[in-house]
Formats: structure tokens, C-alpha cells, sequence
């Protein structure tokens, strides 16, 4: 495969993970303020734009965080990277770049969901009804899911996309982590929210019921080998598609994945409220950084330039 | 109230209609559109319209803000010719495909005996923008310098194919006549039933077929792609469905690198040899160490492949001097010189600005004439006298006279007429015909083609990129 189309695959796999990610997180902090007394309900917002680091560029644009100004910037703000609308509009055009590689279904899927977005409709929806809205693009990138899944033959190009997308899920399921122990360590609904945040509430509760403790909470969300939002699962499926893309031998990114897969699987986890898991969770955040990175380096070992349309930072 | 009940076919040659008669070969479609009213049809075209947008059915036009994103115009009125006609067209597009590669390869390859004979001066071809020393004395396996060769056709005021122009260095438009099919299957299923209609859409291993044939070696599997400039090239859309349905990588510029006189792509897991380039990307832009050296969609070093006889490009470089048009005026002499036969198609009465004989006159009657830059293409550059302004006029006639060479003036075409929707009723609307002609082993040429429909009403101009429409075409089968 061409190592541009390759990442090309692979930025639209991270771009319609991240699109799904952040709708989701948006639909459960809305729905969490709204029985939040008027006099906290912003805190449910400023905490989630901590989890994205970006409490500070949102306070450039908006005095206030309420559902409609967080909704313009982390959905429809298309010049704040880390927006659905970035999301959609990059996915889209990196789609267009490898159109020749992908089934026309995904081409479909992906264009409709642009559309949602650049008809206006979205905004209109999520004026109304933020829950219709969030839900719509919910069910958009379902289908995008659904098109990879059910039209793709499970050559580079399937394996490609599927690595951007659990790559893109695994710094997600981290950073949700990090964040909750930053601000709500101890607090067990606010690890209920992570876990809802991530489709985990009902996997989780069949498994340990409602009532666990909050490590078990946190080792379920880092370390569950059934459950596909955990980190684990994510990198262990990333390294189910590295193995088979990569050239053996020469890709380093296999050997550093290997490593911060490990470092996760084989070791204890510190208690949650504890600088040592603090340290835990930045090292292994870091590490699927490096990973990505060295796949970078990888495609374009054999020379030429990366692609135009990728957007590294978060 | 049925749609056709108060169409008025105008004055010009009328596809559908002979003195207010509807042609034998329309019958079904007459019938069928009785059957209709505005809504049907403007369903059935906002249905396509939104099929098209999500399938990223695009052609952009350069200079509009939206332009990348504009979906491809079909009119949903389909363009019918009869079994008859389709094979006098063919049978001329084949002989006129043949001629215009034999004169290729006289001037590339071999004595120019054409010019030696006396029957095109020298200078004419030294002077074409379109000619290349570059690719003197690199051959082409057959004499295939035209793989894809898209001639385009007008019928005049009675009812005359003629060849308005030739186009040989990258045609577009392959890709809209497959797609506006699959569109009128979906709109107007019935109708197709009762025609017999022949298919188009073979088109992907006919081009495969005849590009494989022209790799170099004895792989039996060559490997194939198709260059682009990139997405923002106007026919994007094209490159990528070509690929697809040849199953061939759809490569950039910076995808493949020259290494010791050998082409490769950059893979996943290294260089992997290219055999056949097919290239949408002009000659001037292919190479930047023999062409444009500004080039940034190029490779450096193609050419030395080229000539290495190490990787074929398709179509070969510097066709353009046999689509110039001022040496389109001597396409009927080669096929007499190199074919021994008349033309079948004729051209459309043509003057060359050089002459000043021709030029005086044409100046004469600017009001009358249709003046076109001879290299260009898209429509570009082009002044129809009797629409132009005192001051357009002025313009034209100080380019003319300032490089005579570069100009030449014909004969206004009254483009026949077709049905077409307008939104709120069907009018006449001027079209034009692209065929797409394929050169391999044999000749081949996609039944039917492009047609290309002025939507503005009293229009000529047809161009995609001028913002032009298009329409299904339907060749019938024979009996």
C-alpha cells in the first residue's frame, strides 16, 4: 500500500474516532447538568474541557461555559482543532485523498455526515434539542463504523484505519482517566460518568455490579481485556494491526507499542488518589504518543513527504 | 399537464424533433415523458442531485468560491442515437483516431514524411505550442501515442456530425458518462427497460486492457497507476474512479521516485516498479528536470524512464501538436496520406490566421466567426463574434494580429438542440458529443460518450469547466 494512502486511512480513522469520542462525552455532561444545581452546572462544563486541555483557549472565545457556547466550541468551531466540526471536515477531506482506496459505502457514509455538518442542520439540531444533535452525529459515525466493518476486506487498508481508530481511543480512554483523577478522584459518580462516557456503565455493572469500588472502576477502564474502550484492548488491538501492515523488522513502531502495551499489562496499578498513579498515567499517555510518532517515521522510512491533511496535536 | 405539450423546438436541427414530428428512434422516450409532470421529473433530479453530492459526484470550477464542492450537473433527459448513426460516427472516429496517431508517430518517431511530402509545412508543427522535442525518438509500442483520445462532435444546422475539436493529452469526462448511466437507472428504470441500450460501463478493463498492453518487459502482470495532480485538480473526481475501476493505485507525484532510470512507488514495505503510468497531469508538469522546473506535482527523472524504455506513459508526450488547432485543419490530408481513405467525419470550416488571405477575411467578419486560441482547452480563450462586445472584439483582433500563429476563426456551429429540464418546463438547449476513443491492440470506442448540454437558453458554449450540464447518452443496439 502507498504509505500515503496509508495515512491517509489512518488520520481517518483517528478523525472519526475522535468525532465519536467527543459527542459522546458532550451527551453525558449534558445530561449530568441538567440535575446539577444552575449554581455548579458550569463546573460539569470547565471539567470536561479540561479533559482536553482546553480550558484556556475556550476562555479566549466565551465568558462562560454553558451547553450552548461549550456546543459552538467543542462541536461546531471547525478553527478549534479539537472540534467535532475539525473532526468531520478532516475526516472528510482526508477521505477524498484516498478515495480510491476505500469502498464507496465508507465514501457515502463519511459524506453524509459532512453533510449533517456543513448544511447547517447540525447547528439547527443542537439549538433545538443538543441531545437530538449529539445523537444524530452518534448514529452518523455508527454507520461509518458499520460501512469499515461490513465493506472493507481485511487487507492493509481495513488495518490502517482500524489502528488510527483504536490509537485515537486509547489516548481518549487516558486522558478521560487522568483528568478524573485530577479533579474527582475519590468521587464515584464522576467515575460512573467516565464509564458512561465510554458505552462502559452496563458492561461494567454486569461485571462487578454497582456498587465496586473505584479502582476497580479505574482497573476496568485501563486494564478489561473484553471491554473495547480500555486502554488495553485498544493497544492490544493496535498491535493485532501493526503486526500484519508492518514491514518486519524494519518499523520501529511495533517495538515501542510492544513496550507501553507491556509496561500496562504487566504491571500493578498504583491506588488512584496517589502520585504514583498520577506518574502511571502520564508515562503510559506519553508512551502512546511515541507510538504514533514512530509510525509516522515508519511510513515515510523509505522517503517521501507526509501527507498534508493530518493534525497531530489534541 | 405533460411536459412536452408545450415544448417549442426552436429553429435549430432538433434531436427529438423533425417539423414538429418526434423521430422514430425518441418514440418511447415522447411516450414515457407524456406519462409526466414537472414533479416527477423534479423529484427524480433533486433524488440524483442528492445521490451525487453523496458520493462525492464532484467537477470543480476554477474561480468559484464553492467550486470544490459542486456536484456534477445531469439533465435527466437522456440524448438518444440510433443504431444507424452510431456507425458511421464510429467507423469515423476510429479511422480519424488512427490517422491522427500514424501522424504522431511520423513526427516523433519517424521520417516526418508529412512534412517532407509537403502537405504541412514545418514550421507549423515547430511552432505548436503542443510539440515536444522532449519525446523525439521514443517509440510507442503500436503507434498508441493516443490511448484515450476524446473527439469532440457537434451536429450542424443539418444534422451533420462534425469534429469541433480533438482532444489528446488528458481528456476528462470518461467518468460522468458511467456515473449519469448509473443515475438514469435509478431515475428512470423503466424507460432503460424498454430501450435497448448498450452498456457503458466496461469501460475500466477496456482501458486496463489497452494499458497493459503497452508495458515494457514480458511481465504478464504489470503493475498500472494512474497519476494525478492531486485532489484539487477539477477532474480529481475522475483520476480516483479510473483507479478504482481498474483496481490500480491512484498515485501522486511525491508517491513515485525515479531511481537509476527506473520508476517506483513508495509503499508500506518499500519501491515497488511501475510499468504503465497512466497520467493525468500535462506535459509540461510531468518532469521538472526536462519540463517546468517550478513543477511540484512532477517526478524528476520520468522522462529519462521514458526514453530508458523502462516504464510507458500513456498518452504519450506531445500529442498536443495533433490537437493544436490550427493543425487540426489538416486532420482530412492525414488521413488521406497515411489512410489512403476521405474522411468520414468532417471538420467544422476552419481558417488559420497565418494565412493572409484567410485572416483578412476572417477579420472582415468578426461578427460571424467563432475565434480560438489553438493550444488551449476547456473552452478557454474562446470569443463568439456575434456575442462579443466592440471592445472584445478590438481585443481579438490585436491578439490575432500580434501572433497570427496562435489563432484561428470558424465558422459558427449552430449546435443542434435537445430537450432539457429547466426546473420548470422542458427547452431546447444547445449539446455536443464527447466519444471516448481507446487505442490497444485494437481500436475500441466507449458506444455513445459525454454529452455536454449549454444551459444557459441561446448558449453555445458546452464546457464541463464553464459550467456547462450533461446528459445520459444512449446509443441503441442495432435491429
Amino acid at each position: 500500500m502507498l504509505s500515503r494512502h496509508a495515512e491517509g486511512l489512518f488520520w481517518i480513522g483517528r478523525y472519526v474516532e475522535r468525532a465519536a469520542d467527543i459527542i459522546r462525552m458532550l451527551d453525558i455532561a449534558y445530561d449530568v447538568q441538567l440535575e446539577r444545581h444552575p449554581s455548579v452546572r458550569e463546573a460539569v462544563w470547565t471539567d470536561l474541557l479540561d479533559v482536553f486541555y482546553l480550558s484556556d483557549q475556550f476562555g479566549g472565545h466565551h465568558d462562560t461555559a454553558t451547553t450552548e457556547t461549550v456546543n459552538n466550541f467543542l462541536v461546531l468551531d471547525e478553527s478549534n482543532p479539537t472540534s467535532v466540526a475539525h473532526a468531520i471536515v478532516s475526516a472528510r477531506a482526508n477521505i477524498m485523498n484516498v478515495r480510491d482506496v476505500v469502498p464507496i459505502e465508507l465514501l457515502e457514509a463519511v459524506n453524509r455526515l459532512h453533510t449533517l455538518f456543513a448544511s447547517g442542520r447540525l447547528r439547527t439540531e443542537l439549538g433545538g434539542n443538543p441531545h437530538s444533535g449529539y445523537t444524530a452525529v452518534a448514529h452518523h459515525c455508527q454507520a461509518i463504523s458499520g460501512a469499515m466493518f461490513d465493506a472493507m476486506a481485511r487487507t492493509d487498508g481495513y488495518r490502517f484505519l482500524m489502528l488510527g481508530r483504536f490509537l485515537e481511543r486509547a489516548e481518549n480512554s487516558c486522558r478521560m482517566i487522568d483528568v478524573t483523577r485530577a479533579v474527582a478522584p475519590t468521587d464515584a459518580a464522576a467515575w460512573r460518568s467516565v464509564l458512561r462516557s465510554v458505552s462502559g456503565l452496563h458492561a461494567f455493572t454486569q461485571l462487578h455490579g454497582p456498587l465496586a469500588e473505584v479502582d476497580v472502576v479505574v482497573h476496568f477502564l485501563l486494564m478489561d481485556r473484553e471491554f473495547p474502550y480500555s486502554v488495553l484492548y485498544c493497544l492490544t488491538e493496535c498491535s493485532a494491526q501493526l503486526d500484519v501492515v508492518s514491514a518486519i523488522g524494519s518499523w520501529e513502531s511495533p517495538r515501542t507499542l510492544g513496550r507501553v502495551r507491556s509496561d500496562l499489562e504487566f504491571s500493578s496499578i498504583p491506588p488512584v488518589n496517589t502520585n504514583d498513579f498520577a506518574d502511571f498515567v502520564t508515562s503510559l499517555e506519553d508512551g502512546i504518543r511515541l507510538v504514533s510518532r514512530a509510525f509516522h517515521d515508519d511510513l515515510y522510512q523509505f522517503g517521501g513527504d507526509a501527507a498534508l491533511y493530518s493534525y497531530e496535536a489534541l | 399537464m405533460s411536459l412536452l405539450t408545450d415544448y417549442d423546438p426552436g429553429g435549430m436541427f432538433e434531436e427529438m424533433f423533425d417539423y414538429g414530428q418526434v423521430r422514430d428512434h425518441y418514440r418511447l422516450l415522447a411516450d414515457r415523458l407524456a406519462e409526466f409532470d414537472v414533479e416527477d421529473v423534479r423529484d427524480r433530479m433533486q433524488l440524483t442531485e442528492s445521490t451525487f453530492r453523496n458520493l462525492g459526484i464532484t467537477f470543480a470550477v476554477y474561480g468559484n468560491e464553492s467550486g470544490l464542492d459542486r456536484t456534477w450537473p445531469i439533465d435527466l433527459i437522456p440524448r438518444i442515437i440510433s443504431a444507424t448513426d452510431w456507425a458511421i460516427i464510429e467507423d469515423g472516429l476510429i479511422q480519424r483516431t488512427r490517422a491522427l496517431n500514424a501522424f504522431l508517430d511520423d513526427i516523433y518517431v519517424g521520417e516526418q514524411s508529412i512534412i517532407n511530402d509537403g502537405l504541412i509545412p514545418d514550421w507549423v508543427i515547430k511552432s505548436s505550442d503542443g510539440f515536444k522535442r522532449q519525446a523525439s525518438g521514443i517509440p510507442v509500442r503500436g503507434a498508441a501515442r493516443c490511448v484515450v483520445a476524446g473527439i469532440d462532435l457537434v451536429r450542424d444546422g443539418n444534422g451533420v456530425y462534425r469534429v469541433l475539436e480533438d482532444n489528446l493529452r488528458v481528456p476528462s469526462g470518461i467518468s460522468y458518462v458511467i456515473e449519469n448511466r448509473a443515475a438514469m437507472k435509478r431515475a428512470f428504470p423503466v424507460l432503460l427497460e424498454q430501450y435497448s441500450v448498450r452498456p457503458v460501463d466496461d469501460y475500466g478493463s477496456m482501458l486496463l486492457r489497452a494499458l497493459e498492453w503497452q508495458a515494457p518487459g514480458d511481465d504478464s502482470n504489470p503493475t498500472v497507476v494512474v497519476l494525478t495532480p492531486g485532489v484539487f485538480n477539477s477532474a480529481y473526481f475522475e483520476h480516483a474512479f479510473l483507479a478504482r475501476r481498474m483496481g490500480v493505485e491512484l498515485v501522486e507525484g511525491r508517491d513515485l521516485v525515479v531511481d537509476d532510470h527506473v520508476v517506483y512507488l513508495r509503499t508500506t514495505h518499500g519501491p515497488q516498479r511501475v510499468d504503465v503510468i497512466y497520467r493525468r497531469i500535462d506535459d509540461d508538469f510531468l518532469d521538472p528536470a526536462v519540463f517546468d522546473r517550478q513543477s511540484v506535482v512532477g517526478i524528476p527523472g520520468l522522462m529519462s524512464a521514458v526514453r530508458a524504455g523502462n516504464v510507458a506513459i500513456a498518452n504519450a508526450v506531445g500529442n498536443g501538436v495533433a490537437d493544436d488547432k490550427a493543425v487540426y485543419t489538416y486532420v482530412a490530408d492525414m488521413v488521406r496520406y497515411y489512410l489512403g481513405e476521405e474522411a468520414i467525419l468532417p471538420n467544422v470550416d476552419t481558417y488559420v490566421m497565418w494565412d493572409p488571405d484567410q485572416r483578412e477575411m476572417s477579420l472582415g467578419r468578426m461578427e460571424e466567426l467563432v475565434f480560438k486560441p489553438v493550444a488551449e482547452a476547456g473552452g478557454k480563450g474562446i470569443v463568439i463574434g456575434r456575442t462579443a462586445s466592440t471592445e472584445e472584439l478590438e481585443e481579438v483582433r490585436r491578439l490575432v494580429e500580434a501572433d497570427p500563429r496562435n489563432y484561428i476563426a470558424q465558422e459558427v456551429v449552430e449546435l443542434s438542440t435537445h430537450p432539457t429540464f429547466t426546473g420548470q418546463e422542458l427547452a431546447p438547449r444547445h449539446i455536443d458529443l464527447r466519444p471516448f476513443v481507446v487505442t490497444g491492440e485494437s481500436i475500441e470506442v466507449v458506444p455513445g460518450g459525454l454529452t455536454r448540454v449549454a444551459l444557459r437558453e441561446g448558449s453555445l458554449i458546452v464546457n464541463s469547466s464553464q459550467g456547462g450540464g450533461s446528459k445520459d447518452t444512449w446509443v441503441l443496439e442495432s435491429g
